[in-house]
């Protein structure tokens, strides 16, 4: 899934790489020291067995090691220097980075009598990881896990099944396996993800929960880092959050901006509003094993009595998309033109169509009945912005051709315990761009679906697909996927929006986050500007 | 001295003319003497019939969505914008005050009405009874009610209806236990003593005479319920427990303001003052009512 | 003394046992667990992967039994591990304590230093404009939702004038008393219209007692005997309102804290009860009890002090 990566915005890349490469290239800071802060809406503990969370990864990434990092959609080397794959990608060896050593002047390792970081340390971690069942390692990997093993203390090698086609993909594969050192899991215990400790670019200093996480520049690391510390501030209301943001009073807003704080970033000189370049889907889904969602003629209704492309060109400002499927443009598997072909606005098309399955107004009330009883829908969706909106569109469409809908919006625990039970209605759906989207609506690949969609030829593409190191081919599979679903199952559509991060400028030599947040890597070096400050 | 002359004077028909009218008339003469009362009375009477004839009042459906004229700034067209869907907000406002005013009422009237008959039944009868609805009460005291509130609404799933549910199950005890208090002094004074002694059943003695003793007290606290309870809808539709989209109510409309705070300030600024007015229109009646009817304050 | 005191801490237990069961019970009958929540984030989960998760964290339990369970660990101090973090409660909870504990002190300490000054000086010069303006203003201030009132706070003083920091709390003691400004006022307007009409009506009441006017009548200044005499049985209905509504002001900073990012425990309950975390929800829960319980145990400590009276009942 390497495509996927490329979605970061080429331009932005290119300027910001245009710009500072001189700095980075020069392997000395323009402006030493500084703190920078990055706000975030959550955070969890930094175990890597348990914080399945992008924001908490972005700490995690920068205390520990990873084998690999992520940049701009591809691995770059990190703890690993480089490796190789078999031939039938089955097994691939790593070649560790010497010299590199754990954190020090800690509980673990006193000032001064660390150790290196070895092979067999990336051994233990991934085992680690498999050996509890109810770590967040990847279904894909863990399906496929052979073994891994430390040739000497320099080699590691990990044997699959299978090929793993998504290894390097965001949250799936390897990347969720961050190094850590057996001393400091069995010091620490269950505290570990509170004392994390690791062979990064900093080092853990403090973890105060819903609060701040502390981290310091490791004078020990193989490239200085600019920065002298990182903090992970926790701002839970994210409109309180832009106006720190624009305060100044965080530098970095790593989580999803809104698209009406995007459009004003964009507009501000004083941002920058940087593309995470994997555009998510809005629509809807719902159980199809169960009438009247069972006949695709009312599926296809829903999708045509709503303007979905104008619903989200309002509820999403300037990050929205035009688009049908999970894969938006530039992501594996994405089919152009599928909107104007399925899912375009055309309420006369919406009511004979309802009118043909028999879902009439029959006793003149202005609602449609199915089965001699008035129908009803509950829509569910969750209760943060703009879900509700999105609920109050289609109540508001469903008026207009009489088909009553009703809103059901719950917290996410709720929302997602409906979903789980399977209960009947429609449902907003977002979330997991690309193919991790298709396969959680399908159920296949680690992925659960309780909402009825069975179709062998899909299963087939999808595991295929999975497993399918080619990618020209793989993207054959996916693509073919993703029109069938449109043609045959209907998912509606509103249409694909961009997340987007916002960074102020006097922050440099920075390029967002993506599952790995490099700050300090052969490439990069961020450094904050205080003279813009 | 002058005053027992005339007193004596005037005999008993004066006395009797007087006496039939004399705590319900006074209290209303106090009432409408008070500037603040009226003021609240009126602003709350324009807001009953703006939620009355709110079709008639709104110039356009609040809930007709408009995705080519949204997050309008403040027009002619449009007093106060429009929100994200491209909806008049000075219509939704208009409409959210039916919302706002029938939570406010219903809540205090029905958690007033439970408390009324527990905090008697309590106060009065005492024993078994009372030890469990004060038992009751005293846990319930010992949760800040917001955070019990937001638990219940969790539990019956967030709407309207049951964040009203809600808010009635956490707001009783207080005329509960107002209540109590008076029926335990009032037990023991002399005339229900009395009234006992000459055989009066139960039933008289509490419709008869705690009853009407305690009604104006309660009057007073449930006209400040019913501001608390438009306050607290509006936390918990912030918080998205409450009302939900698309309904036009206060709070949601606030909780939906929140993204566009930066852009279009009026719409968190519009709903916040319209709860505001509403609730101080009631605090003013409260004081006044209070003022009237609370004999413990007539001096 | 210590007899009363004994005895109302010994009936602090059934009461606190009454609260923890009833949170243990209704937390338990949301819909959707914990685990079901997970799936929200990066991935999802297999269903055997659900199910091995819920026995390891013993949801798979009879309710009874996960019950006696908590109590039993809760009786040898430990409150069990958080979900939704993985770290223990009791941690949490201790993270985050001091933080609601110095936002709500501020708090009764701002509507002390300003409701009551205010409700006096309306007392005492009762029908001036000053008595009209100070008493608009608490109607004011007890008419206004409090989190919108933080909400236009924000956007004055921390976005358009950039006098202070809108959200997060500062580390350094000059940052943090900062960061404490706007969401300890936007906390004390719950209670400042409240007290400064309490303060009002109490001091009236008490300058038309007897002994004051008596006092009056001896020749007593004005000033002495308002100060000597009519504030300190004035105090008494004001502490009794303070201590009343504690609990009402945890309650409130739960949405400020939720407005303001700041990290305090009433956020932790709030975010504990959408994320199933039950073990959180009922030990916070647990926690606000027990301040509320004890606050309420000093107030009437306290009463007996100022009040000798008292002490004979």
């Amino acid at each position: 899934m390497r495509l996927k990566g490329i979605l970061i915005s080429v331009f932005v890349v290119l300027v910001l790489a245009l710009s500072l490469a001189p700095a980075a290239a020069d392997g000395h800071c323009p402006q030493e020291g500084g703190t920078f802060t990055i706000g975030v809406d959550t955070f969890l503990p930094m175990d890597p067995n348990t914080a399945a969370h992008d924001w908490t990864f972005y700490a995690i990434t920068n205390i520990n090691s990873m084998l690999f990092r992520i940049e701009s959609g591809q691995p770059v080397g990190d703890l690993a220097e480089s490796w190789d794959i078999s031939e039938d990608g089955t097994v691939y060896t790593w070649h560790i980075r010497r010299g590199m050593m754990w954190h020090d002047g800690n509980e673990v390792f006193p000032e001064g009598e660390s150790r290196e970081v070895t092979a067999h340390d990336v051994v233990y971690s991934i085992y680690r990881q498999y050996d509890d069942e109810s770590s967040i390692m990847a279904a894909d990997l863990r399906n496929l896990f052979v073994s891994a093993e430390a040739t000497d203390d320099y080699t590691a090698v990990l044997t699959l099944s299978g090929p793993d086609a998504i290894i390097y993909d965001k949250a799936r594969g390897l990347t969720f396996t961050a190094i850590v050192a057996q001393e400091a899991i069995e010091h620490y215990g269950d505290d570990y993800g509170l004392n994390p400790l690791g062979s990064g670019p900093f080092e853990f200093v403090s973890y105060s929960p819903d609060e701040e996480v502390v981290l310091r520049a490791n004078e020990d690391y193989y490239i200085d880092p600019c920065l002298d510390e990182v903090i992970f501030r926790v701002m839970p209301d994210v409109p309180a959050a832009m106006i720190a943001l624009e305060a100044g009073d965080i530098d970095w807003w790593g989580a999803v901006t809104p698209g009406d704080d995007v459009g004003r970033f964009l507009d501000n000189e004083d941002m920058t509003v940087i593309n995470f370049g994997c555009p998510v889907a809005t629509r809807l889904y719902m159980s199809v094993d169960k009438a009247p969602f069972d006949d695709v003629r009312f599926r296809k209704a829903l999708s045509h009595m709503k303007d979905g492309e104008a619903i989200n060109a309002a509820l999403r400002g300037p990050t929205h998309v035009k688009g049908a499927g999970t894969a938006g443009p530039g992501v594996a598997g994405y089919v152009e033109g599928l909107y104007d072909e399925y899912h375009s606005y055309d309420p006369e098309l919406a009511m004979s169509l309802m009118d043909e399955i028999g879902i009439v107004d029959s006793d003149g009330d202005g609602w449609r009945e199915f089965e001699g009883e008035l129908l009803e829908i509950p829509m569910f969706s969750w209760n943060s912005d703009p879900a509700p909106d999105y609920v109050a569109a289609m109540v508001d469409a469903g008026a207009q051709v009489g088909l009553k809908i009703r809103p059901e919006i719950a917290d996410p625990g709720t929302n997602n315990a409906r979903r789980i039970d399977g209960e009947w209605g429609i449902y907003l759906g977002q979330g997991w761009c690309g193919e991790g989207g298709t396969n959680a609506l399908w159920g296949r690949n680690g992925w659960i679906s309780t909402l009825g969609y069975v179709d062998e030829e899909i299963f087939s593409l999808l595991d295929q697909s999975a497993q399918n190191l080619n990618e020209e081919e793989r993207e054959a599979q996916l693509q073919a996927a993703t029109t069938r679903i449109a043609a045959i199952y209907f998912e509606p559509a509103f249409g694909f929006f961009n997340i987007f991060t916002v960074k102020n400028n006097y922050v440099k030599d920075f390029f967002g986050g993506e599952w790995t947040l490099n700050l300090v890597t052969d490439d990069h070096n961020v450094w904050i500007n205080e003279d813009e400050r | 001295m002058a005053d027992s002359i005339v007193e004596l004077a005037a005999g008993s028909e004066i006395a009797e003319q007087i006496r039939p009218k004399s705590f319900s008339y006074i209290a209303f003469q106090q009432f409408i003497r008070n500037e603040r009362a009226i003021l609240g009375v009126i602003v709350l009477l324009l807001l009953v019939l703006a939620a009355i004839f709110a079709e008639q009042i709104a110039p356009y459906d609040p809930y007709k969505t408009n995705y080519a004229n949204v997050k309008q700034p403040p027009s002619a067209a449009h007093f106060i914008g429009t929100d994200e869907l491209g909806r008049d907000s000075f219509s939704r406002l208009i409409y959210g005050a039916r919302i706002s005013l029938v939570i406010g009422f219903l809540v205090s009237a029905v958690s007033t009405t439970i408390g009324v008959v527990l905090g008697a039944a309590s106060g009065y009868f005492g024993g078994a009874i009372d030890m469990i609805i004060m038992r009751v009460v005293d846990v319930m005291m010992a949760f800040p009610l917001l955070v019990l509130a937001i638990a219940l609404v969790a539990v019956f799933g967030p709407s309207q209806d049951n964040m009203m549910l809600a808010l009635i199950c956490v707001i009783w005890i207080w005329p509960a236990r107002l209540v109590r208090g008076m029926v335990l002094s009032l037990r023991e004074t002399e005339f229900i003593v009395g009234a006992k002694a000459l055989g009066a059943t139960e039933t008289t003695i509490i419709f008869r005479h705690i009853l009407p003793n305690v009604f104006p007290i309660v009057v007073v606290q449930a006209s400040f319920l019913v501001a608390e309870a438009i306050l607290a809808a509006a936390a918990l539709s912030y918080l998205g427990l409450g009302a939900q989209p698309p309904t036009a109510e206060w709070g949601s409309m606030l909780s939906n303001a929140k993204e566009l705070m930066r852009i279009l300030p009026v719409m968190s600024i519009a709903p916040g003052l319209a709860i505001m007015v509403t609730v101080l229109a009631n605090n003013f009646i409260g004081d006044a009512l209070r003022d009237a009817l609370d004999p413990t304050l007539r001096r | 003394m210590k007899k009363y005191i004994f005895r109302r801490i010994i009936l602090m237990i059934p009461l606190v046992f009454g609260v923890t069961t009833a949170t243990f019970a209704l937390i338990h009958l949301i819909p959707g667990d914990p685990v079901e929540l997970m799936m929200s984030n990066a991935r999802q989960l297999t269903t055997e992967e659900i199910d091995r998760i819920r026995d390891k964290l013993g949801l798979n339990d009879p309710l009874p039994v996960q019950y006696a369970r908590y109590l039993t660990n809760l009786l040898q101090g430990d409150m069990g591990d958080s979900v939704r973090s993985r770290s223990p409660v009791s941690y949490e909870i201790m993270q985050r304590l001091p933080d609601t504990l110095i936002l709500t002190v501020t708090s009764i300490v701002l509507v002390l230093v300003f409701a009551l000054p205010l409700g006096i000086i309306s007392a005492l010069k009762r029908g001036t404009w000053i008595d009209t303006a100070a008493m608009t203003f608490a109607l004011l201030g007890v008419s206004m939702p409090a989190f919108w009132f933080g909400i236009m706070l924000m956007l004055i003083f921390g976005l358009h004038l950039d006098w202070l920091p809108t959200v997060g709390q500062g580390k350094t003691p000059i940052e943090f008393t900062r960061s404490l400004i706007l969401p300890s006022v936007t906390l004390s307007l719950i209670l400042l219209g409240l007290v400064t009409r309490v303060a009002r009506s109490s001091m009236l009441e008490v300058l038309g007692l007897d002994y004051v006017r008596t006092a009056h009548a001896k020749g007593m200044g004005v000033r002495r005997v308002n100060f000597r005499h009519a504030l300190p049985n004035a105090l008494i209905p004001i502490l009794t309102i303070v201590s009343g509504q504690f609990a009402g002001l945890l309650g409130g900073a739960v949405v400020i804290e939720k407005v303001f990012g700041w990290p305090g425990i009433g956020r932790l309950a709030v975010d504990a009860i959408f994320g199933r975390d039950y073990l959180v929800v009922t030990n916070t829960v647990l926690v606000f009890a027990i301040m509320v319980i004890l606050v309420n145990l000093v107030t009437d400590i306290l009463y007996t002090y100022i009040d000798p009276r008292i002490r004979f009942q």
